[in-house]
Formats: C-alpha cells, sequence, structure tokens
C-alpha cells in the first residue's frame, strides 16, 4: 500500500517538478502558461488514448493520424449542412468507418498491423484528399467557429477527461478491455482459453476509432482548419503522441492507471517543449529534443536490470577488489 | 481413369514445387509491364521515359539494396528518408567550402546516424521502428537547423557530374556488390539466420552484435550517397529532400518478395523485381494522366495486395 502510494505519488511529481523547473529557469514562463500546456496536450492525449488500445491489443497502427484527418474531412463535409451536429456524426463515422476498414484489412489480408496501416496511410490520404475536393474544400479544411467553439479550451479538457474515464472503465473494469490485454500479452495463451482474439482485435480497432474521433474534433477545432496532405505526411501525427504512451507505459510499474499516465506523459513533453522555447530554443529543436528524450527514457528503462547489475558488480568489487 | 489422376497429381505437384508466393512477384512486374505497355501504346518504354525511369531507379535501387539488409533481419527502419535529407543538406553545406568534400560529408553523415540508429536498437535495446521514428524527426528538425529554413544550392558545374554512365555505374556497382553480399557472403548468410531465428544463430555461437550492427550503417551509408545524388541532380537540398524516398523503397522490397519477417526466403531478386515495378508503375500512371491522389490510392492498394500475396505465413503462430 505505502508502495503504490508512493508510486502515484511518482508519477505526479514528474509533472510537477518539470513546472516548477522551468518556472524558475525561464522568466516567460509559468502559471499563465498553463492553459497552453493543457489544450497542446490534449490532442496528442487523445490519439495516444487510441494507440494504446491497438498497444494493449499487441498491434501497432501508423495510420491513426490518417484516421483524424479522414474523420476530420467526414465531420466538416456535414457540418456545412448540420452544424455541430454533422460535424460530431461525421467525425465519429468517419473514424469508425476508417477503423473498420483497416481491422478488416489486417483481418482477411492476415499481415501484420504494422503494414496494414502502412498501406492504409497511402489509400487513407488519397481518400481524404478526394473526400475534401468532392465537398468543395481546398487542401485547408475550415470549419466554422459555432462550431470549433465547443471542441476548444476550456472544453477539450471536459472532453478528454471523459475520454480518459471512458478509457479506465472500459480497460479496468470491462470483459472485452481483459480480453484486449490478454490478446495483448499471448494470443495464443488467450485462444486457449476461450477467447477469440479475431473479435476482439476488431473491437479494439473500433475503440481506438472511438478515441480518434475525439481526436479529430479537437484537432479541427484547435487552429479553426484541418491540413489534408498526401505522401504519407499524416504519419508524422503519430510521433507526439507514440511518445506519450512509451513514457506511459514505461511508468506503469507505478502505477498501473494508462490514462492518466498517457496524460501525464503529453503533459511532460509539452512543459519541455513549452519551456526551452520560453528559454530561448528556437522550436525547430523541438523535434530533436523530442527524439531524444524518448531515447533516453525507453533506453532507460530498458535497461534497469543491467545498471542494477553493473551496480551490484561495482559495489562487490569495491568490497572485495582483489578477489573479484 | 487412373492415368488422369495421376497427371492431375503431377500438375498439382509441379505448382507446389514452382512455389506460387515465390513467382507472384515476378508475376506482377510481367502484368504491369504488359498493362502499362499497351495502356500507353508502348510510350512507357521510349526513351524519354525510360531516361525518367532511370532517374527514379536509381534511388529506388540503391535504397532498396540497403533496405534488404535490414529486413532480412526482420528489421524496420522509419527513417532512411530523412537521413538522406540530412546526408543532402550537411553535403550541400560542405560544398561552400569544396564542392568535392560533398560526397565524403554526404556518406559519412549518412553512416554516423545508422551507427546512432544501429548503437540504440541494439545495444540499447529500444526497438527499431520507435528508434528509426525517433531519429525521422530529429533529422527533420537537424535539416531545418542546418539550413535556417531555406533552401541551400550547391555550385552549378555539379550538375554536370549527373550523368546517365554515373547513374548506371552506380546502380551497375551496387547490384553486383549486394547480389554478393546478399546471396553469397557469409555475412548475408547470418543476416538472412538472424530473421529466422536470432536464437539459433545465438546459440551456434555466432557473435550477433556486429552483425545486427552492420545493416543500419550501410542503410545509413546508402542514404548519405542517395543524399549526394539528389545534390547533383537537383542542385540543391532543402527540408523536402528524400521524404518520399522510406515509403517508395519499403514499397520496392516488400513488392518484389522480400518477407516481412526476413528470414532464409529473403532474396536479392527481389530487389531488382520491386524496384522495376514501382518505377514502370509510377511512369505509367504518369503518362496515363493519372492524378498524383489516384497515383498515391492505386500505389496503396498494390502495396496491400502484393504483400498480402507474398507474405510468408508458414513459420508464424501468431500475425501481430
Amino acid at each position: 500500500m505505502k508502495n503504490k502510494i508512493f508510486g502515484i505519488l511518482g508519477v505526479f511529481v514528474i509533472p510537477f517538478f518539470l513546472f516548477i523547473f522551468f518556472s524558475l529557469v525561464t522568466p516567460g514562463f509559468g502559471l499563465h502558461s498553463l492553459p497552453i500546456i493543457i489544450s497542446q496536450s490534449m490532442i496528442p492525449t487523445m490519439i495516444g488514448f487510441g494507440m494504446c488500445v491497438m498497444f494493449l491489443c499487441g498491434l501497432m497502427d501508423f495510420s491513426v493520424g490518417c484516421r483524424v484527418i479522414f474523420a476530420g474531412v467526414a465531420g466538416a463535409a456535414l457540418a456545412q449542412y448540420w452544424g455541430l451536429v454533422g460535424f460530431i456524426i461525421g467525425c465519429i463515422g468517419g473514424s469508425l468507418v476508417s477503423a473498420l476498414l483497416v481491422a478488416y484489412l489486417y483481418r482477411y489480408l492476415k499481415i501484420p498491423s504494422m503494414v496494414v496501416s502502412l498501406g492504409f496511410v497511402l489509400i487513407g490520404e488519397a481518400l481524404s484528399y478526394s473526400g475534401a475536393e468532392l465537398f468543395g474544400f481546398t487542401s485547408l479544411i475550415h470549419i466554422p467557429p459555432s462550431v470549433s467553439v465547443w471542441f476548444a479550451f476550456p472544453y477539450n479538457i471536459l472532453w478528454v477527461t471523459g475520454a480518459g474515464i471512458v478509457f479506465y472503465l472500459l480497460l479496468y473494469h470491462t470483459k472485452i478491455g481483459f480480453h484486449i490485454i490478454a490478446v495483448g500479452e499471448d494470443e495464443l495463451l488467450a485462444k486457449n482459453m476461450g477467447v477469440i482474439p479475431q473479435n476482439v482485435k476488431t473491437i479494439a480497432y473500433l475503440l481506438s476509432g472511438v478515441f480518434i474521433a475525439i481526436a479529430a474534433f479537437l484537432q479541427t477545432s484547435y487552429a479553426g482548419f484541418l491540413s489534408v496532405t498526401l505522401g504519407g505526411g499524416t504519419m508524422a501525427m503519430v510521433f507526439k503522441p507514440i511518445m506519450g504512451v512509451m513514457i506511459g507505459l514505461t511508468l506503469i510499474r507505478l502505477w498501473n492507471n494508462s490514462p492518466v499516465l498517457i496524460i501525464l506523459g503529453e503533459i511532460c513533453l509539452t512543459i519541455i517543449f513549452n519551456g526551452l522555447i520560453a528559454a530561448g530554443l528556437p522550436d525547430v529543436f523541438q523535434s530533436i529534443v523530442l527524439g531524444l528524450f524518448l531515447l533516453t527514457i525507453l533506453g532507460i528503462s530498458g535497461n534497469t536490470e543491467k545498471f542494477r547489475e553493473s551496480i551490484r558488480r561495482s559495489h562487490v568489487r569495491k568490497m572485495d577488489p582483489a578477489g573479484y | 481413369m487412373r492415368f488422369h489422376m495421376q497427371n492431375s497429381l503431377i500438375g498439382t505437384s509441379v505448382i507446389r514445387r514452382l512455389n506460387l508466393k515465390a513467382i507472384f512477384p515476378l508475376l506482377g512486374l510481367v502484368f504491369v509491364v504488359l498493362f502499362f505497355g499497351f495502356g500507353t501504346k508502348g510510350l512507357v518504354f521510349s526513351k524519354l521515359s525510360l531516361q525518367s525511369m532511370l532517374n527514379e531507379a536509381v534511388y529506388i535501387f540503391i535504397g532498396a539494396i540497403g533496405y534488404a539488409f535490414v529486413l532480412a533481419q526482420g528489421n524496420f527502419d522509419l527513417s532512411v528518408g530523412s537521413v538522406m535529407g540530412v546526408a543532402c543538406m550537411t553535403a550541400a553545406m560542405a560544398t561552400k567550402i569544396n564542392p568535392y568534400l560533398a560526397l565524403p560529408v554526404g556518406i559519412i553523415t549518412g553512416s554516423i546516424i545508422g551507427l546512432i540508429n544501429a548503437f540504440v536498437i541494439v545495444k540499447a535495446g529500444v526497438m527499431a521502428f520507435i528508434t528509426t521514428l525517433a531519429m525521422s524527426f530529429m533529422c527533420t528538425g537537424l535539416i531545418l537547423i542546418i539550413s535556417n529554413g531555406a533552401v541551400v544550392g550547391a555550385p552549378l558545374f555539379m550538375l554536370k557530374w549527373y550523368t546517365v554512365p554515373l547513374k548506371l555505374g552506380v546502380i551497375l556497382t551496387f547490384g553486383i556488390a549486394g547480389f554478393f553480399a546478399f546471396e553469397r557472403s557469409y555475412y548475408g548468410k547470418i543476416s538472412k539466420a538472424i530473421g529466422s531465428s536470432i536464437e539459433a544463430v545465438r546459440q551456434s555461437g555466432t557473435n550477433i552484435v556486429l552483425f545486427r550492427i552492420l545493416p543500419f550503417i550501410i542503410l545509413g551509408t546508402i542514404a548519405g550517397l542517395l543524399g549526394f545524388i539528389s545534390l547533383i541532380r537537383t542542385g540543391t537540398a532543402s527540408s523536402s529532400t528524400g521524404s518520399t524516398l522510406m515509403l517508395n523503397v519499403l514499397n520496392a522490397a516488400l513488392l518484389g518478395g522480400i518477407p516481412f519477417s526476413g528470414g532464409t526466403t529473403s532474396k536479392f531478386r527481389s530487389v531488382i523485381i520491386g524496384t522495376l515495378t514501382i518505377t514502370i508503375m509510377s511512369t505509367g500512371m504518369t503518362i496515363l494522366g493519372t492524378s498524383t491522389v489516384n497515383q498515391q490510392l492505386i500505389k496503396g492498394l498494390v502495396f496491400l495486395v502484393t504483400i498480402a500475396l507474398s507474405f510468408d505465413r508458414k513459420n508464424l503462430k501468431v500475425i501481430k
């Protein structure tokens, strides 16, 4: 119990200290930066939820960015006719359709999920572009402010909090959540226990589709427009969410609560970016810092046993230098 | 009746021996050649089209050779395009000191990034797709820092270096060297064995660390060379240099039939078949007036269908 409390505290201490550190070190950074930090963390957090469902089920998906754009295009198209309701229906419908497409491609082509997602990036981007042209948009898709206001700050926090609660309940308190984790841990064992992995994976894709739909709400509303790209450009949207998920899953040994850990992971990243920018580092350094941060975290967390062993050996060497 | 049954059994065994999965990429290439040959009324094989194909093939073929070594071990590299971009940018900057420095600087840049990728993947044990994805974004940032967001030009006389004999020479040299390294050398055999079963290779007493590090360095070095080639072809280096390389190269290697899981069924001929398929398809679609969007859609569909038909599921208990 004591360890659990320390674990939970440890998880919250990391972003807290990062925030305090940058507030003290950089003059342009402080409490006034908090709404920006939270706002900037919300989109990658939602995409991260979608990716995490897939990760936990043992699947890898590079097409989440493309699915966000696909859903956003569908939402913006329907928003022209039915306003807010059309936008929500379009985003959810578009996201679920694209999730089902990827799920069935994976299920029936019987090739690795990562390859399916790479293929779908090409297909989905082309479909999004054609869809945008069909509804009279250019490569930039605008939605009316009366619609976007419902997904901007501070409502975006409510959306993410709600999604986080749903994510937590689904994963830790439902049969399907346990099945997803079981299939991700050991598919053959889960199959022998009576779980039908293919059905579970399809459901995992659909659940990720729900979170991706909310990510599409937030992405489209963040700047009031959505940029439709070709040539695999949407894969860039995967990077920040993947980092948050990786950081979150690395800290899971401290507290087994992946939604909170993903949110905190994304907030940590945003604090570091904004802190560095406030410190005068050009924003082009962001991607370098991001990459280094991710590799450092994963490198350290994956080698803790090695580090412990080398520390133990050095202790032994100190105690008995001659005999070693 | 018995004679008929015997004949049919012999027919089935011949088909089995032919291994349809292995010849499917070749059938795909034949289909693409015939389809675009007839569709464009032979225009796809005109002198002008062949020159255009050669320009594209240089990048795809050489890149796919490097990628084949990575794929053979069951690994993955998402950073090859951005490494090419950084190498092109450093080479362009080096021309300001001396134009002849461009080639070594480009190659060294690529090799160093490849070495870093390899070290993080092999020694630190971070997953290849995460490492190379992170490296890809770091390289994108690095390009912007080096260039300050601007397009960097090379001296105009360097454009004269990009000639047909150079392209053919590079393709032939890398083709021959790649074939021997992949099919005939000890290194190639161990690489494929690592893809089939890394544990079996380890248990056989082979030091696998070096064998696992080398493919990333080879691919990085090749990306560096491609950066230089891009510089002497276009005369400029920008943030978009190399942006399409990764998907093209991966498409070529997989379309040619190199299994995603690597292993002993990886063959060098896949690189040649894949490169030809991709370049003929791209050029043919352009001649037929297919829009960029539809070209991407078709490439995506062909990519998925070909991999689905050629993917080796025999040794896999679970496909994740």
